[in-house]
């Protein structure tokens, strides 16, 4: 097969979706879907949050079965098409909420995907599969194969769950769908992760790109899909994806000024500092922020920018000087975010029950709540269910959405964000954006943890980190792609 | 590997740190633990105990619950005093239907999606309920090959010892490092992959149902035949009320 050929048309077909609908009660998630799959080329997938860009590889790796339409495997028909079809198909799947399971070691993960794995050695077998794709994705990861899950960090996690869906034990590899693979990586590593997949994609491997970073899907992607309520709505070739033709497809604008940020600060920076704190090993970092800032935490992702938000938290809790009303965002949303089984009321409402709420002798004023709710819900806009549904029943920016208005909701003056806006689309970062200037302009102050370094030019000042310590504290004037860089590979002067 | 102290490790090595830390101030008090017949008699009611342990975990694994253990361990010391003793093969024969019965429970909680917890209390009645019917007072024997087999004496280290590492190692085998057990701890660390990835969690929940009730059969027979009285122990107490002691 022509895998280094140029032209797609020379290039086979792989899977062929034709008239393919999904419906999940009355919501409409995909609306009649024609594309083909080539051997070999990789396909980026951009949309919304929402627009059905996950429920479609859902379809493809065989989650769901598709309520209309049919399916076709190198032009043959595949009348029941599900995940052990898709397997059998050389289909494999890199989800967006991680599908490890955390209480069983790297090697053991390996067996879920794979039924072959059995019999005498096949942890042996497993765990040398794991670590020959690992070393050749992320060289120099680092990562045994025996550790548990559950004591790996996200971006490791992340690293383990690509690394899995590129092993082959008997059937071959030949598409795989990665769900916004770099959410959790960061500069380096989602680097390497790129040019792996261009490397798949020459060696015959179908790969599907969907991210929220539309210059990964400007630099890898030989064809661009961009999708909108549930449709397609242009497919672009390399030559046409742009990421300025990308948002055009999208619907969405380009954001414009930044400018009025940095004279803002420029006028501030001589502010009192209302808040100091001493964290990390001996306490030797000292963050400090004033009312109404914007404090960005930069660096490679891991580098103890999460401990020292906890750390914060945990200043800003304890009775003393320090002491403030704190409300903390999560960016594991699965894990340290969402209670999965409340409605969306109860899910936005919780931070403004700890304080804020006024109280009706003792108990909870529910027609305050009610309105707190609904007030939010106006505001951030929150879009797909109503309030009384399940959280589980929203996209996963719109849960994200839930989690902002939680904390902002509250009675809290210091907002604490653990990478936010992570595999949320361009749309609703806008909306955190302005809210995030909005709120801080009344007086809150903002910490943030971003992957994205784009992000930090919303904030007044950024703390670089590197190895669990601040490396370089920058304004926002001297925050350049070039600064922040330097300061993230420096090493720490001991 | 290593001998590095991770995390994982020091989580796994919990239960032998307390373990220790109980059988040391025994043998401070009562140095004549340490014999052949003082372990064997310290020891002896442990073997039960590990088994019903097994079965718990068992279903703890999958991320269910079981309220029906006692209930069920007196139904199959019931069976062993009884039926298996009378028609050995309807005595078998009852007991892999227990068995079959717990694997469709399993599948039942799955497809239904209705909380163990709620099934396994309900069962309970049912399980004491046939045991009474079986014996609907105290008496019975136990088959005297198994009770042969319950009190042989094995040479050097006293067999609740030899049987609870035996167990140890079988149990270690099946759930930690087979695939198949491997995979039915993924259905209980994250049930919504193991359901992309094409496994049926039916079966897993119905293999681990099937497993616990196996390991209660075991631990009924360990409890019954047992050359002690075993009415000491609390959680005994329910199957071993219907034997002669």
């Amino acid at each position: 097969m022509g895998g280094t050929g140029d032209a797609i048309a020379r290039r086979e077909a792989l899977i062929r979706f034709e008239g393919i609908s999904k419906s999940f009660g009355r919501v409409r998630a995909l609306n009649d879907i024609d594309f083909t799959f080539m051997q070999g080329e990789c396909v980026g997938i951009a949309g919304h949050n929402g627009a059905g860009k996950s429920t479609l590889t859902a379809v493809l790796a065989g989650v769901h079965a598709p309520t209309q339409g049919r399916i076709e495997v190198e032009g043959k028909d595949a009348p029941h098409y599900d995940a052990n079809a898709a397997r059998d198909a050389g289909v494999r799947c890199v989800f967006q909420e991680l599908s490890l399971c955390a209480n069983l070691t790297v090697a053991e993960n390996m067996c879920i995907v794979h039924p072959q794995l059995r019999g005498r050695g096949w942890r042996r077998t497993a765990t040398k599969l794991m670590r020959e794709k690992l070393d050749e994705i992320f060289p120099g990861n680092g990562l045994k194969g025996n550790e548990l899950v559950s004591d790996l960090t996200l971006t490791q996690q992340q690293m383990v769950e690509i690394a899995r869906g590129f092993t082959v034990t008997d059937t071959p590899v030949r598409l795989v769908i990665l769900d916004e693979p770099t959410s959790s990586l960061d500069a380096h590593t989602a680097e390497q992760l790129l040019a792996f997949v261009r490397k798949a994609a020459a060696s015959g491997v179908t790969c599907l790109l969907i991210t929220h970073m539309l210059g990964e899907i400007e630099r890898v992607a030989d064809r661009v899909v961009v999708m909108r309520d549930g449709s397609i709505v242009s497919v672009l070739s390399r030559e046409q994806s742009s990421r300025e033709s990308i948002i055009q497809a999208m619907g969405q604008h380009l954001e414009a000024d930044k400018a009025s940020v940095v004279t803002r600060v420029q006028a501030d920076r001589e502010r009192e500092r209302h808040f100091i704190w001493n964290i990390g090993a001996k306490r030797h970092t000292s963050i400090e922020a004033s009312r109404g800032e914007v404090i960005g935490f930069a660096g490679l992702a891991g580098q103890g920018q999460t401990e020292a938000l906890i750390a914060i938290y945990e200043a800003a809790t304890k009775r003393g000087a320090n002491r403030a009303k704190v409300a903390f965002v999560a960016g594991d949303r699965g894990r340290d975010g969402v209670f999965p089984i409340w409605s969306i009321a109860q899910n936005l409402d919780l931070r403004w029950l700890a304080g804020g709420a006024p109280r009706k002798r003792g108990l909870v004023d529910f027609a305050a709540a009610r309105a707190i709710v609904e007030e939010w819900r106006a505001k951030i806009g929150i879009r797909g269910a109503a309030m009384s549904a399940g959280i589980l029943s929203l996209s996963g920016g719109n849960q994200q959405k839930v989690l902002f208005a939680r904390a902002l909701a509250s009675d809290a003056e210091l907002i604490l964000m653990d990478d936010p806006t992570r595999g949320v689309d361009v749309g609703t970062k806008r909306d955190i954006y302005q809210l995030v200037h909005d709120e801080a302009a009344k007086g809150r102050t903002f910490i943030w943890y971003t992957t994205e370094n784009e992000e930090l030019s919303h904030c007044d000042r950024t703390y670089v980190f590197r190895s669990a310590a601040v490396t370089r504290m920058l304004h926002a004037d001297e925050c350049t792609e070039e600064a922040l860089l330097a300061a993230s590979f420096e090493e720490q002067a001991a | 590997m290593t001998l590095a102290i991770t995390q994982a490790r020091l989580r796994a090595m919990l239960p032998a740190i307390s373990l220790v830390a109980v059988l040391i101030p025994i043998l401070v008090m009562q140095p004549a633990v340490m014999s052949y017949f003082g372990s064997s008699l310290l020891l002896n009611l442990a073997v039960p105990i590990v088994l019903a342990t097994l079965a718990q975990l068992a279903i703890i694994t999958v991320n269910d619950l079981d309220l029906s253990i006692g209930p069920f361990v007196s139904l199959v010391a019931c069976i062993g005093a009884t039926l298996l003793v009378k028609t050995p093969w309807l005595g078998a024969l009852a007991l892999v239907g227990c068995v079959l019965t717990y694997a469709a429970v399993g599948a039942l909680v799955e497809l239904r999606q209705i909380p163990s917890i709620v099934v396994t209390l309900g069962l309970s009645f049912v399980w004491s309920g046939l045991a009474i019917v079986l014996l609907p007072s105290p008496g019975g024997t136990s088959p005297t090959w198994l009770g042969a087999a319950m009190n042989y004496q094995t040479p050097f280290i006293a067999a609740p010892i030899v049987w609870s590492v035996l167990i140890a190692i079988v149990g270690h085998l099946l759930l930690m490092r087979s695939s198949a057990g491997v995979r039915v701890r993924g259905a209980g660390g994250n049930p919504r992959a193991m359901r992309r990835f094409g496994w049926s969690l039916v079966r897993s929940k119905a293999r681990s149902m099937a497993s616990r009730a196996c390991s209660a059969c075991c631990r009924a027979y360990r409890c019954s035949a047992s050359p002690h009285p075993p009415m000491q122990i609390s959680r005994c107490a329910t199957p071993c009320s219907r034997l002669p002691p």
